[in-house]
C-alpha cells in the first residue's frame, strides 16, 4: 500500500520548496548564532553580560564624562577639585568655626567656584556633561558669596543650607571618572609632528595629501594610467616627499640634481656593459672570469678606502659611485644566471635590472642625509681615479651600444655619461683654474654659484622628525622596501646557486634571529664607531635600513612559505612555454604565492607598523614616544591613560585598514579553484 | 580498452625525411638511479609516435629530456637540428619551438584561459596583444571550447582544462608537441573531446610524441610505436605490428595486462 500524500510529484518534479521559517530572517540568525544549544545559550548570556559590565563605564569614561575643550588642565580637574571640595567641607567641625579646617574649607570653595565659573565662560565644551546637569539652577557666583558670608557670620544654618546646594555637584566629583582629551588636544601638534618647526608643518601635510591624491587613482578599478602612475609614486615621488620632508641645505641643492643625474648615468652605463661583459665571455671565459673577480675588488678597495676616512665629501661619493659601479653588474649577472644581452637587459631580464635601479637610486637618497658640511674637506685624488674609471664605463657602454640593435638607452649612456663627468669634474674639482687642490675651498655654501641659487626649503633635521609622522615615514619605508627584499631574498633562498642560497639563509637567519631592540641599538650606537671622524650618517636613515632589513628576513620567510606551496607544474608549465626564469617569476609563480600569502604579509606589515615604536630606545620620538613625552611633562602628569589610549587608537586604526584592505585584495583575486 | 571512435584520416599524415628530433646514446641518472639508458630514437617531421610501458620506465624523462625540463648526464639531443646544451639560449629557442602537455594540465589558475593562451606569445614571442588573443581564439575554436575564454580553469571540467592546455601551447606555433599521460588524470567521458582534440592535431601533421596508454589512439593515430621499461627502450615497431605480433618477452607481458580489461 503506498501513502499517496507523500507521492504527490513524479519522480524528478519535485518543486523547490521554501526552507521552514524558523531557519531563516532574525529568528533563524538568533537561533543558529546565539541560542542553538544549551551551551551556547550559556556562553550567549555570559557574553552580553560581559558586555554590559564593561561597555557602558568605557563609554562613559570616554565620551560621556569626557572633557573635550578648553586649552589647559583646569577643566579636566573639575572632578578632582569638587571631591576635595567634598573632603574639606566634611571635615568641618560646626562648633568652633575657628578651626584650620574651616578655613581650609573655605579656601578650597572658593577656589572651586571660581574655577567652575572660568570653566563655564570658556564655553560648555570644557565643563564635563555630567556636571553641566548638576549647574543648572545654581548661581555659582552668589553661592560663593552666601558661603563665605555665612562662614564669617557663624551662620551655621546658613552654612549647611549652602553646602547642601553644592553637595550633589561633591557627590558627582567623587563618582567622577571620565576623559580627559584636553591634553591630546593641547599636545595634538607634537604627537602628529613631533618637533616639527610649526611654519614648516604644511610641507608634510602637502606630502601627505600628495600622496593620498596620487595613490588614490590606483584604487579604482578602472583607471588606466595605473603603471606609471606606480612608477611615479616608486621613484618620483620618494624624492619629492624626502625633499618637502628634509628640505635642503644650499649645499644640496647642487649635490641633488648631480646625484640623481650620477644614479641615471650610472644604472645606463650599468645596463650597457651588460652586452660588452656578454661578448666579452662568447670570446674569452678566462676574461669575463677575470673582469668579475677583479671588478668586485676594485670595488671593495675602492669601499674599503672610502671608509677607512681617506676618501670622504665629494671623492667618498665618487668612490660609492664606482663600488656601485663595481657590485651592481655582478650581483645582475648573477641573479640572471648568465650574461644578459640587449634583448634581455630590454625585455627580459627587467626585474634585476629594477633591482639594480632600486639600489642606485636608494643609494642617491641615503647619500644626501650624510652630514655634508663636516665631511667637506680633504683632497680629493679619488674624484680623479673615479673619472678614469667612469670613463672606462662609458668606453664599455659605447662597445656594447650596437646601432644594428638601436635602443635609446645605449645611445643615452653615450651622451650623458661626458655630460655629467663634465659637470661632476667642475663641481667637485672645481672650475679649470682651480686644479691646485690644496687651495680649493670645499665649503660649498661659499660659493657664489651656490649662493645664487639658495631658494630653498629651511632644513629640517631628522632628529625634529617625529609623531605620527615619524611614525607613518618609518613604517612606510619598512614596508615598501622589504617586501621586494624579502622577495628577492625569498628567491635566492629557493636559487639552485649554492652562494647565493648560503649567502640568503644566512642574511636571513642573523636579521631573523636578533631583536628589533639590539638591531636599532646597533645601528644608533654602534655603527657611528665605525665611521671615520667626522662622517656622520643620518640616524634616522640607520634606523630605516635596520628596519627593513629586518623586516626584509621575516618577508623572506612568508614569501618563501607561497612559493613553496606551488606545485612544481606550475615551473615546468612556464618553462615549457619557454618563459626566462624571471618572467616565470613574475607572470606566474610570485602572483600566485604572493596571493597565497596576503595574510602573513600582511601580518609582517602590521608587526612592522607597531614594532616603529621601539625607535623609541635610540631616542626617536614616533606617536607612542610623542605621547609618553608629553606624558611626563610636569604641568601634565596624571594624563597617560589618555595619551596611550590615543597612541593605541591611532596604531589600531592604521592596522586596522591595512586588515581590511588586504581582506578585499584578497576576495578581489580569488579565482574560484 | 575501449576502441577510439573518431574516424582518422591516415592519408593526410604525411612524414617527411627531415628529422625533427634526434637522440644519440641518451643517458639520465637521477641520484644514483640510472633512469635512461642508451636512448637512440630518430623522430622525423609529421611522425605521431607513442611511447608506452609500466611505470617508472622512464617514458616521462625521455620526452621531458626534449624540452630540457630534464636535463640529461650524457649523449646528445638535437631538436630541429639544434643541440640542446646547457646554453639558456639554445634551450630557451627549443622551448619555443616545442610545445608540451601535462598529465596535470598546469595551467595557470590565476589568470583567465585567455590570459592562458596568451601570455607566452605576449612576452615570449612578443606578439602584439591584439593578434595573440585573436590567434588565442582560433586554438580555442579549433579545441571546441571559445565560450569559456573568460572563465578561469578552476570553473572548467578536467576535458576543457586539457584542452585548453593543449591550445595554450599551439598557441606558440610549435613544429613538435610532447604529450605526457594527457588523458590519464581524466574521466572516462572527457579522455574521448581530449583524445579527438589530438587526432585533429595528428591530421594537421603536428610531429608529436605522446606518452599514453590509450592504445586505441596509438593503433589509429601512432606510425610508431615505442615501448619501455627499466630505462630502456625494448621495442619500437608500427602498431599493428606492435600489437599483433610483439617480440619482446617483456612486451607481451605488459600488452596483455594492458589488453586484457
Amino acid at each position: 500500500m503506498t501513502d499517496t500524500a507523500h507521492q504527490s510529484h513524479q519522480p524528478g518534479h519535485h518543486p523547490d520548496l521554501p526552507p521552514p521559517p524558523s531557519t531563516v530572517g532574525l529568528v533563524g540568525w538568533l537561533r543558529s548564532n546565539l541560542f542553538g544549544s544549551p551551551a551556547n545559550i550559556a556562553l550567549s548570556l555570559v557574553a552580553i553580560y560581559m558586555i554590559w559590565l564593561l561597555v557602558p563605564p568605557i563609554l562613559n569614561w570616554a565620551f560621556a564624562s569626557a572633557v573635550f575643550g578648553g586649552s589647559d588642565r583646569y577643566a579636566c580637574d573639575m572632578g578632582r577639585s569638587a571631591s576635595r571640595l567634598g573632603e574639606a567641607i566634611r571635615v568641618i567641625n560646626l562648633q568652633d568655626l575657628e578651626a584650620p579646617e574651616t578655613e581650609k574649607a573655605i579656601r578650597e570653595s572658593g577656589q572651586f567656584l571660581d574655577q567652575l565659573v572660568e570653566a563655564l565662560d570658556a564655553g560648555s565644551e570644557a565643563v564635563p556633561a555630567g556636571l553641566a546637569n548638576h549647574l543648572e539652577g545654581v548661581d555659582l557666583t552668589a553661592l560663593g558669596d552666601d558661603l563665605s558670608a555665612a562662614f564669617e557670620s557663624g551662620n551655621i544654618d546658613a552654612i549647611k543650607a549652602n553646602t547642601q546646594i553644592l553637595q550633589p555637584i561633591i557627590d558627582w566629583g567623587a563618582a567622577y571618572d571620565g576623559a580627559c582629551w584636553t591634553f591630546i588636544g593641547v599636545w595634538f601638534k607634537q604627537i602628529m609632528y613631533g618637533r616639527y618647526p610649526d611654519d614648516q608643518v604644511w610641507r608634510i601635510n602637502l606630502a601627505f595629501l600628495l600622496l593620498i591624491a596620487t595613490a588614490g587613482p590606483l584604487f579604482v578599478e578602472k583607471f588606466r594610467f595605473k603603471a606609471p602612475l606606480s612608477v611615479f609614486l616608486l621613484i618620483i615621488y620618494p624624492v619629492i616627499a624626502y625633499y618637502l620632508f628634509s628640505g635642503f641645505d644650499r649645499a644640496a641643492v647642487v649635490a641633488w640634481p648631480l646625484r640623481l643625474m650620477g644614479s641615471t648615468a650610472l644604472a645606463l652605463a650599468v645596463l650597457a656593459s651588460l652586452p660588452f661583459l656578454q661578448r666579452l665571455r662568447e670570446r674569452s671565459d678566462l676574461l669575463s672570469i677575470l673582469l668579475l673577480v677583479l671588478v668586485p675588488i676594485w670595488g671593495l678597495s675602492a669601499g674599503a678606502t672610502w671608509t677607512s676616512g681617506i676618501l670622504t665629501g665629494a671623492a667618498g661619493w665618487a668612490t660609492t659611485v664606482g663600488v656601485a659601479l663595481a657590485v651592481v653588474p655582478p650581483i645582475l649577472l648573477f641573479f640572471g644566471g648568465r650574461m644578459p644581452g640587449w634583448r634581455d637587459v630590454i625585455h627580459d631580464r627587467y626585474l634585476p635590472i629594477i633591482i639594480g635601479v632600486a639600489i642606485l637610486v636608494f643609494i642617491g637618497f641615503a647619500l644626501p642625509i650624510m652630514n655634508w658640511d663636516e665631511v667637506a674637506g680633504p683632497t680629493p685624488p679619488m674624484a680623479m681615479a673615479v673619472t678614469p674609471a667612469a670613463l672606462c664605463m662609458a668606453a664599455m657602454a659605447s662597445w656594447g651600444y650596437d646601432p644594428r640593435e638601436s635602443k635609446a638607452p645605449g645611445a643615452l649612456t653615450v651622451v650623458l655619461l661626458p655630460v655629467y663627468l663634465v659637470i661632476a669634474y667642475i663641481v667637485f674639482v672645481g672650475p679649470p683654474d682651480l686644479l691646485n687642490f690644496g687651495a680649493f675651498d670645499w665649503n660649498w655654501n661659499a660659493r657664489p654659484a651656490f649662493q645664487a641659487i639658495s631658494v630653498t626649503l629651511p632644513f629640517v633635521e631628522t632628529p625634529l622628525w617625529g609623531g605620527l609622522f615619524l611614525t607613518l615615514v618609518i613604517a612606510g619605508v619598512g614596508i615598501v622596501a622589504s617586501l621586494p627584499i624579502g622577495i628577492v631574498l625569498a628567491l635566492g633562498r629557493r636559487s639552485d646557486m649554492v652562494i647565493v642560497r648560503i649567502l640568503c639563509i644566512a642574511f636571513i637567519e642573523v636579521w631573523r634571529g636578533v631583536p628589533l631592540i639590539s638591531v636599532l641599538f646597533m645601528a644608533s650606537v654602534m655603527f657611528p664607531l665605525f665611521l671615520p671622524e667626522g662622517m656622520n650618517f643620518d640616524k634616522l636613515v640607520r634606523v630605516l635600513i635596520g628596519v627593513t632589513l629586518f623586516s626584509s628576513a621575516y618577508m623572506a620567510e612568508v614569501v618563501r612559505g607561497g612559493l613553496q606551496a606551488i606545485p612544481k607544474g606550475q615551473y615546468e608549465a612556464a618553462q615549457a612555454l619557454g618563459l626566462t626564469f624571471w618572467k616565470s617569476m613574475s607572470l606566474i609563480i610570485l602572483p600566485q604565492a604572493l596571493k597565497m600569502v596576503i595574510p602573513g604579509i600582511v601580518n609582517t606589515f602590521i608587526g612592522l607598523f607597531k614594532d616603529t615604536t621601539l625607535v623609541l630606545i635610540v631616542g626617536l620620538f614616533d606617536l607612542l614616544g610623542m605621547v609618553q613625552l608629553a606624558a611626563t611633562n610636569p604641568n601634565w602628569l596624571g594624563f597617560s591613560t589618555e595619551g596611550y589610549v590615543f597612541a593605541a587608537f591611532g596604531f589600531w586604526i592604521f592596522c586596522f585598514c591595512m586588515s581590511r584592505y588586504s581582506q578585499h585584495i584578497e576576495r578581489k583575486l580569488h579565482t574560484g579553484h | 580498452m575501449a576502441e577510439l571512435d573518431i574516424a582518422v584520416d591516415q592519408s593526410k599524415m604525411q612524414v617527411s625525411d627531415e628529422v625533427a628530433i634526434e637522440m644519440r646514446d641518451v643517458h639520465k641518472w637521477f641520484g644514483d638511479f640510472h633512469v635512461l639508458k642508451a636512448i637512440n630514437l630518430k623522430v622525423h617531421r609529421g611522425e605521431r609516435i607513442v611511447i608506452c610501458g609500466p611505470s617508472g620506465s622512464g617514458k616521462s624523462t625521455l620526452i621531458r629530456c626534449i624540452n630540457r625540463l630534464e636535463e640529461h648526464q650524457r649523449g646528445e639531443i638535437f631538436v630541429d637540428g639544434v643541440e640542446l646544451t646547457s646554453d639558456l639560449k639554445n634551450i630557451e629557442q627549443i622551448r619555443r619551438e616545442v610545445g608540451m602537455c601535462f598529465q596535470h594540465f598546469n595551467l595557470f589558475p590565476h589568470l583567465t584561459v585567455l590570459d592562458n593562451l596568451t601570455l607566452a606569445p605576449l612576452w615570449v614571442r612578443k606578439i602584439p596583444k591584439a593578434e595573440a588573443e585573436e590567434a588565442a581564439m582560433v586554438y580555442l575554436e579549433r579545441v571546441k571550447i571559445p565560450e569559456q575564454a573568460a572563465k578561469y580553469p578552476g570553473q572548467l571540467s578536467g576535458g576543457q582544462q586539457q584542452r585548453v592546455a593543449i591550445a595554450r601551447s599551439l598557441c606558440m606555433n610549435p613544429r613538435i608537441m610532447l604529450f605526457d599521460e594527457p588523458t590519464s588524470a581524466l574521466d572516462p567521458e572527457m579522455i574521448a573531446e581530449v583524445l579527438d582534440v589530438m587526432v585533429g592535431l595528428a591530421e594537421s601533421g603536428m610531429t608529436m610524441i605522446c606518452v599514453t596508454h590509450e592504445m586505441g589512439f596509438a593503433r589509429k593515430v601512432a606510425n610508431r610505436v615505442i615501448f619501455m621499461d627499466v630505462g630502456e627502450i625494448i621495442e619500437e615497431n608500427e602498431p599493428e605490428e606492435f600489437f599483433h605480433n610483439p617480440q619482446n618477452d617483456r612486451t607481451k607481458l605488459f600488452l596483455s595486462q594492458i589488453l586484457s580489461h
